[in-house]
C-alpha cells in the first residue's frame, strides 16, 4: 500500500491540494487510485474534530469498492465521513431519501434490464390507443429516451430536436409519460434516475443546500466519462466557486462517448471552474518502450487538451513489444496459445487477450479451449447466469414487492428453466385472487406440488409469506441445494453461489444490523455479479471491460482495419470524432501492460481480406 | 436541534395524543393518571433507553388495555418523535453533517424517529421496530444505525421523584462516576501519590495485629494441599491505586454545629437538591467531553419540588431554569408553575378514557394580556391552572359569600374536592379568563351583578359561548350585587344596622348662603354645580330617606345605595354570612346554590 512518503512531487501537490477546484491529468498507470485515496484519507484524518463528508464519485462499483478497501486499510476502519459511490448509487440514496417530492416511496426498485422498461413503454402505448402507435420500434424509443436523458435534455426541451415538429411533440410527451409511469409504480431506470435527481435538487432547493452543506469536499474520478446529466448532477452538488471540486481525468482515455462522454466536458469544466491543473504524466505501470508507442498513437488524435504533457515511464521492467502477422485468424490465434503456453500456469491470471469486438473474443477463446488452455470472457453482468439463483433472487425481490407481476413473471421463468415444465403467471395470479392471498404465496402453493421445488416452496411459505426472514431462508436454500444433483446439473451455480456468498459478506459488513431485505435487494441490484476467475484463467476483455486494470502480458489481436479501427469509425471519416475515439481505445489497450505487450494480425478474417491497422503505422512498428 | 413534537398511539392510557414541546422548557400539570408520567416515559423510551431492534423496552403493561384481555389483541403502540428546525433557530451545520442521512423536510430541516412495539403471535414475545421517515412519512430502509448519532447529539436524562443521594454520589453512578473518571491527576504525581499509597496500606496491616491468629491458622493449609513453602499465606494490602480511593470518597454537608454529615445521611429535602446540583454540574462540565462535542441534552424530570419547602422550591426553580438543554418537567407544585409563562404550560386531563393535552400558543396572547394573567396566576400560587372549573367574579365579597356558602352547603359541595377555584377578574376582562380557560381545558361559569358593567361583562361571555348553553355558563346575580342579593335573601340585618341613624350631632353652623358664597370663591366657574353636590351631601348626613317599603327588594338596593363611605361591606357581608350558618344549608340564597351546582357539574363531579 502506498504511503505518502513514496509519493513523487506532482502526486503530493495533488493529495494535499487544498480548497477550491482542481482538475487532476493523469495519464495511464500514474498512480491516480493512490492519489485520490490518499487524498480522501487525508481530509478526514487532519480534521479529527468535524463533522463534514467527503464524497468520492467514481463509475463502477468496482472502483468504489476498491477504493472503499484501500481507504480502510489506510485509516484502519470503515470512516463513516467518507462515502464512495457511483453516480447512479448517490442518486439512488438521495431519491430515496427525498423522492417524496417527486411522489417516489423510498423502496422504489431500480430497473436495469432493457426488458423490464420496455414492458413499461409497451403498456404506456397499449394505454394510449392507436393514434399511439408507433413507427419506431419499442427498443428505439428507449434508446431515444435514453440518449435524451443522458444529454440531461428536459422534457421541455425535447421537441427541439427533433426535424418534424408534431414527431417531436409526440415523442416528448411518451417521454413524459413513462417517466411519470415509473415514478407511478415506483420503479426507475438509471436514465431517468439522473434526470429526477436534477429535478429535485433544482426545484427544492433545501435539499440541494443540505447535500452541499454535508459534503465539504468532493473527488471524482474518470470525470473524462462523465455525460451531461451526470455533469448537470456534480454541478448542481459542487456549485462552480462554492466547493472543494477536486477532479481527476483523462481525456485520452474517453472511450464512452457513446453515453455520452465527451472531450468537450472536460473543456466545460475548464470554463465552468477554472481549477488549477497538475499533470502526473508519469506512467508507473507500463515499460518505456510502450509508453512510446502510447505517445506516438496519440498525437494522432486533435480533439484533446494541448496542454496535457506526454507520458513518461518510470516503470523498472525493460518491457517488451512484439509484433507478429499472420496468414489468417485461425493461425493468429495459434500464435497466441503458443506464447501463452509459455507462461506458467499459476500465473495466467495476470494474461490479458483483448479484441476490439466479442465476436472476436469468442472466437479466440473457443481456440483456446480447443487447445485447453483455461480462459474467460470477462463481461459485465447485472444478472444472475444460473437458474437456481435466479430463483433465488426472485423469490427474495416478490418477497418484497408482493404485487409486482414483472417479478411474479422472472419468477416464473426462472422456476420453469429448472423443472422442466411451464409455470404460468397468470394461473398464479387468478388463484391468488381467489384465494385472497399474495402472489408469491400463491405461486408456491403451486410450486411445492413439483419435486425439485417441493421442499424449498415449503420454506418459502413459512419463512417468506407472514415474515421477511430472508437470512433463514438463503440458508435453507444454499443447505438443501448444495451438492444436489440438480445443482451438479446446473453448470453456473457453483459460480454463482460464490458471487452471491461474497456481496453478502460485503453488504453486511458495510450495513451491519441495518440490512434488511430491502437494503439487501436495493445493493443487489446496483452491484455487477461477475465471479471471481481462478489463478490459472486467462481473460479476454473488450478494451471497455478492460479500462483502468493492469496486467503483466497484454496480447492485443485483430489489429487490421475495419476490426480495429471499426468499420463504422472508417466509414465516419479519417478525421471524425468516432476515428478519434477508436484511437483513444488503442491507446487505453496498449497501456493496460506491466511487462509485455504483444500484439498481431492477420490477412484475412472470417474469409475476408484485411490490411493491417493505420494504428500500428501511427504507433511506428510497422 | 430541539423535538418539538411527540405523537403517541396506543401506549398505556393514551390512545392517540399529539404533544408538542417548546425549545426551552414544557411544564406538565395534570391530576395524577392524568398521562404526565406516560408521556415522559414515552421520550425516556424512545431517546434513552432504545439502542436497536434487538433489545426490547417494552414490556406487557405498555400496551393499550382497553377492552382487551389478552396482550396479543392490543393495537400496535406507535411513538413517532419529531425534530423540526424553526426559522429563527436554524441547525448548525454539524449536525446537518452528522445526522445528514435521516434528514428530511421541504422548507426546514426535520427528522422523524418512529418506534413501534407489538406481540408476535407466533414467537409469543414482544417485538419492536425503529425507523425514520421520509418527508410523507413512509419508511426510510436501513437507517436504524442513526438512532446512535441521535441520541449521541441529544441524549436524554431522567430525573424521577425519588432522587436519592446514596445511590447518585457514588462511583458506579453515571454523573459522579463522570467526574471520576476524568483522569486529570497526570502521571507523574500519580506514581508519587500510589507509591505514597502502597507504604501507608503496609504499614496499616502492619500494626493490625488482629490478621496473626488467622495467617497462622490458614498456615496449616501446607497439611493439606501442596503449596509454596515459604510464605503461603499473607495478607496483601488494597490495591494501591488512586481511582479507587477517589470511587470511596464521599460527600458531605457541614450541619450546624459543625458536624460533616455525609449526605445520604440527611433528610429527603437535601439529598434531592444535592441530586439536582450534580447533575447541573455533570451537565456543565462533563456532558461534552463523556457523549459527544454536539451533545445537548434533553431532561425530563419528575416533581422537581419533592421534599422541598416552598422557599427551596423557588431556588430549585432557578437551577432547573438554568440546566443547558430542553426541559420538559411534570410538576404538582403552585409554586413551580407560578414562575413559568402560560404558553409553557401543557394541561393534561382525562374525558372518558381519552387523554388530552391541551396549551396556549405564545402569539394567542399579547404582551399586556400576558402579564395580567400571570400576575394572576402568580397572586393564587398557580392554583388556577389546577382548577376543572373557574367561577368568575367580579370582586372580593362575591368570592367571600360563595365560598363561604359552599362551606356550609356540606361536603358534597366541597369546591376544593371538586377542583373548583373562584377567580376575580376584576383587574383585567372576562374575555381574557375565558379565553384561556377554553384553550386550557378548564370549564368556566361566569357570574355577573345585574347592573350596567355587569351587563358588559355578561356580553362578552355570551359571545365567547361557541354554541354552548348559556344557562350552564352564565349566571347573572338577581340583585345588583352580592351584598344586596344577601340582604333580599334575608340576611340584610346587619346592612340596616349600619345606615346611620341620628342627626348630625353638631347642626351646621353656616347658612345655604354662606356655603354659596364660599363655591362662589373657590369654584369660580361652576358655583352652582358645586353647590348641588354640597346640597346632596347634606342629605345623606341626617337619618337617610328610603322611599321604598321596607323588605322589598328597591328597599334593599336603596339601604346598599345609602350606606355611608366608611362602614365596611366586608364586615357586614361576613355577619351576614354568619346568619346563614346559623340556618344552616337550607338558608343559602338560591342564586349562590345554582352557581355553586352549576359549577360542580361543570367540574365532572355529582353536587
Amino acid at each position: 500500500m502506498i504511503t505518502m512518503e513514496q509519493l513523487n512531487d506532482n502526486q503530493k501537490r495533488a493529495v494535499t491540494f487544498g480548497q477550491g477546484a482542481c482538475l487532476v491529468l493523469a495519464g495511464p498507470g500514474s498512480g491516480k487510485t493512490a492519489v485520490l485515496t490518499l487524498r480522501v484519507a487525508n481530509l478526514i484524518k487532519q480534521t479529527p474534530d468535524d463533522y463534514f463528508k467527503v464524497l468520492g464519485l467514481t463509475f463502477t462499483v468496482k472502483a468504489a469498492n476498491e477504493m472503499q478497501d484501500r481507504i480502510i486499510g489506510y485509516l484502519g476502519e470503515d470512516s463513516k465521513r467518507i462515502q464512495i459511490r457511483t453516480f447512479h448509487s448517490f442518486c439512488t440514496d438521495l431519491l430515496r431519501q427525498h423522492g417524496s417530492h417527486l411522489g417516489l416511496r423510498p423502496d422504489f426498485t431500480v430497473i436495469s434490464d432493457e426488458k423490464d422498461r420496455a414492458v413499461v413503454l409497451k403498456d404506456i402505448i397499449q394505454k394510449h390507443g392507436p393514434e399511439g402507435d408507433l413507427i419506431e420500434p419499442v427498443e428505439d424509443v428507449l434508446k431515444n429516451i435514453d440518449t435524451m436523458f443522458t444529454h440531461a435534455i428536459s422534457i421541455d426541451e425535447m421537441p427541439k430536436y427533433f426535424d418534424n415538429k408534431e414527431e417531436g411533440i409526440r415523442f416528448s410527451q411518451l417521454a413524459k409519460s413513462y417517466l411519470d409511469e415509473l415514478v407511478k409504480s415506483n420503479q426507475l431506470d438509471f436514465g431517468s434516475m439522473l434526470y429526477l435527481s436534477k429535478i429535485l435538487m433544482k426545484e427544492h432547493k433545501r435539499i440541494t443546500r443540505q447535500v452541499q452543506t454535508v459534503y465539504e469536499y468532493i473527488c471524482v474520478d474518470e470525470f473524462q466519462d462523465t455525460n451531461p446529466a451526470q455533469y448537470e448532477v456534480l454541478k448542481l452538488i459542487a456549485p462552480p466557486k462554492q466547493t472543494n471540486l477536486f477532479v481527476v481525468a483523462d481525456d485520452d482515455q474517453i472511450i464512452f462517448q457513446w453515453n455520452g462522454a465527451d472531450p468537450k466536458r472536460l473543456a466545460a469544466l475548464k470554463s465552468d471552474y477554472d481549477p488549477e491543473v497538475i499533470q502526473l504524466p508519469d506512467n508507473f505501470r507500463c515499460p518505456k518502450p510502450i509508453v512510446e508507442l502510447a505517445n506516438r498513437l496519440i498525437q494522432y488524435n486533435t480533439i484533446r487538451l494541448k496542454e496535457k504533457k506526454p507520458g513518461y515511464s518510470q516503470c523498472v521492467n525493460a518491457g517488451i513489444v512484439t509484433l507478429q502477422k499472420y496468414d489468417n485468424f485461425e493461425s493468429e490465434i495459434d500464435g497466441v496459445v503458443s506464447e501463452i503456453s509459455g507462461i506458467p500456469n499459476l500465473q495466467r491470471e495476470t494474461c490479458l487477450i483483448i479484441a476490439r469486438s466479442n465476436k472476436l473474443l469468442e472466437t479466440i477463446r473457443q481456440g483456446l479451449d480447443r487447445k485447453n488452455i483455461e480462459a474467460e470472457i470477462i463481461a459485465k453482468k447485472q444478472e444472475f447466469s444460473s437458474p437456481l439463483i435466479l430463483f433465488l433472487h426472485d423469490c427474495l425481490r416478490l418477497a418484497n414487492a408482493p404485487a409486482s407481476r414483472s417479478f411474479l413473471n422472472k419468477l416464473c421463468a426462472a422456476a420453469s428453466k429448472i423443472e422442466g415444465v411451464t409455470f404460468s403467471s397468470e394461473e398464479i395470479i387468478q388463484k391468488s385472487l381467489t384465494s385472497g392471498t399474495q402472489f408469491l404465496r400463491a405461486f408456491f402453493e403451486v410450486s411445492k406440488a413439483s419435486e425439485l421445488l417441493q421442499y424449498i416452496s415449503e420454506c418459502g411459505i413459512e419463512l417468506l409469506c407472514s415474515k421477511l426472514d430472508f437470512k433463514n431462508f438463503m440458508s435453507a436454500f444454499f443447505l438443501h441445494y448444495s451438492d444436489s444433483e440438480i445443482a451438479n446439473n446446473c453448470p453456473d451455480y457453483e459460480k454463482d453461489k460464490e458471487v452471491w456468498d461474497n456481496l453478502y459478506s460485503r453488504f453486511e459488513r458495510q450495513n451491519g444490523s441495518a440490512l434488511t431485505l430491502h437494503v439487501f435487494l436495493q445493493c443487489l441490484e446496483l452491484t455487477p455479479k461477475n465471479q471471481a476467475l481462478t489463478r490459472s484463467c486467462v481473460r479476454l476483455q473488450t478494451v471497455h471491460t478492460a479500462k483502468g486494470m493492469e496486467y503483466a502480458h497484454v496480447y492485443l489481436l485483430g489489429m487490421v482495419e475495419q476490426h480495429f479501427p471499426s468499420y463504422q469509425a472508417i466509414k465516419q471519416g479519417d478525421s471524425s470524432r468516432v476515428m478519434e475515439e477508436e484511437r483513444r481505445n488503442c491507446f487505453v489497450a496498449i497501456t493496460r501492460a506491466s511487462q509485455t505487450l504483444y500484439m498481431s494480425y492477420a490477412n484475412s478474417y472470417f474469409g475476408y481480406n484485411k490490411s493491417p491497422s493505420r494504428f500500428l503505422r501511427e504507433m511506428g512498428v510497422i | 436541534m430541539r423535538i418539538t413534537k411527540l405523537h403517541i398511539n396506543n401506549f398505556r392510557g393514551i390512545e392517540n395524543l399529539e404533544v408538542t414541546f417548546d425549545r426551552e422548557i414544557t411544564v406538565l400539570i395534570g391530576e395524577n393518571n392524568s398521562g404526565k408520567t406516560t408521556i415522559l416515559d414515552a421520550l425516556r423510551y424512545g431517546l434513552e433507553l432504545v439502542k436497536s431492534e434487538k433489545g426490547v423496552v417494552f414490556n406487557e403493561y405498555d400496551f393499550r388495555r382497553h377492552n382487551v384481555e389478552h396482550i396479543s389483541g392490543c393495537p400496535v403502540i406507535e411513538l413517532l418523535y419529531i425534530f423540526e428546525e424553526s426559522d429563527e433557530h436554524p441547525w448548525s451545520k454539524q449536525i446537518t453533517q452528522a445526522l445528514n442521512s435521516v434528514i428530511v423536510g421541504q422548507d426546514n430541516q426535520i427528522i422523524k424517529y418512529r418506534i413501534k412495539a407489538y406481540y408476535d403471535q407466533e414467537e409469543s414475545e414482544i417485538k419492536q421496530e425503529i425507523s425514520f421517515l421520509d418527508d410523507a412519512g413512509q419508511e426510510l430502509s436501513g437507517k436504524q444505525p442513526a438512532i446512535k448519532d441521535l441520541k449521541k447529539i441529544r441524549p436524554f436524562f431522567y430525573l424521577d421523584t425519588l432522587r436519592d443521594a446514596s445511590k447518585e454520589f457514588q462511583g458506579n453512578s453515571s454523573y459522579w462516576g463522570s467526574f471520576i473518571k476524568d483522569k486529570s491527576v497526570d502521571k507523574e504525581n500519580r506514581a508519587i501519590l500510589e507509591e505514597e499509597l502502597k507504604e501507608i496500606h503496609k504499614k496499616i496491616l502492619n500494626s493490625h495485629l488482629g490478621f496473626t491468629d488467622v495467617i497462622e491458622e490458614v498456615k496449616r493449609i501446607n497439611e493439606l494441599v501442596s503449596v509454596s513453602g515459604n510464605n503461603p499465606v499473607s495478607v496483601e494490602p488494597a490495591p494501591a491505586d488512586i481511582y479507587r480511593t477517589l470511587r470511596s470518597s464521599q460527600v458531605t454537608l457541614t450541619a450546624d454545629g459543625d458536624a460533616k454529615i455525609p449526605l445520604q445521611a440527611h433528610g429527603n429535602g437535601t439529598q434531592s437538591l444535592s441530586v439536582l446540583l450534580l447533575f447541573n454540574a455533570y451537565l456543565k462540565s462533563r456532558l461534552t467531553k463523556d457523549i459527544d462535542k454536539l451533545a445537548e441534552p434533553i431532561i425530563g424530570i419528575e416533581e422537581p419540588e419533592a421534599h422541598l419547602h416552598p422557599n427551596a422550591i423557588r431556588a430549585v426553580w432557578d437551577i432547573l431554569k438554568q440546566f443547558p438543554g430542553q426541559k420538559i418537567i411534570a410538576t404538582h407544585s403552585g409554586d413551580i408553575l407560578s414562575e413559568v409563562p402560560i404558553d409553557k404550560i401543557r394541561r393534561m386531563s382525562k374525558v372518558g378514557s381519552e387523554v388530552i393535552c391541551h396549551s396556549l400558543a405564545s402569539n394567542e396572547l399579547d404582551a399586556e394580556e400576558s402579564r395580567k394573567f400571570n400576575h394572576h396566576v402568580r397572586r393564587n400560587r398557580g392554583e388556577l391552572l389546577f382548577a376543572k372549573c373557574w367561577i368568575l367574579v367580579e370582586g372580593e365579597t362575591d368570592t367571600t359569600v360563595i365560598s363561604a356558602c359552599a362551606r356550609i352547603l356540606g361536603s358534597n359541595a366541597n369546591l376544593n374536592r371538586h377542583g373548583i377555584r373562584i377567580v376575580e377578574f376584576s383587574q383585567a376582562s372576562p374575555k381574557l379568563f375565558i379565553k384561556i380557560a377554553d384553550r386550557l381545558g378548564i370549564a368556566w361559569h361566569i357570574v355577573a351583578d345585574n347592573d350596567k358593567a355587569g351587563e358588559d361583562y355578561l356580553k362578552q361571555a355570551k359571545k365567547l359561548l361557541n354554541g354552548r348553553n348559556e344557562i350552564n355558563h352564565i349566571s347573572k346575580l338577581s340583585a345588583s350585587n352580592m351584598d344586596v342579593l344577601l340582604c333580599i335573601s334575608g340576611f340584610g340585618a346587619p346592612y340596616e344596622n349600619r345606615l346611620p341613624s341620628q342627626a348630625p350631632q353638631h347642626p351646621p353652623q353656616a347658612t345655604w348662603g354662606d356655603v354659596m358664597n364660599e363655591m362662589k370663591k373657590i369654584y369660580v366657574n361652576k358655583p352652582e354645580q358645586a353647590f348641588s353636590v354640597a346640597k346632596k351631601l347634606e342629605d345623606r348626613s341626617c337619618s337617610p330617606i328610603i322611599v321604598s317599603s321596607k323588605g322589598t327588594p328597591e328597599y334593599w338596593e336603596e339601604v346598599y345605595r345609602l350606606l355611608p363611605r366608611g362602614s365596611s361591606k366586608p364586615a357586614a357581608a361576613m355577619e351576614a354570612i354568619s346568619l346563614i350558618e346559623q340556618g344552616g344549608e337550607t338558608s343559602v340564597p338560591s342564586d349562590i346554590k345554582l352557581i355553586i351546582q352549576q359549577a360542580i357539574l361543570l367540574a365532572g363531579g355529582q353536587s
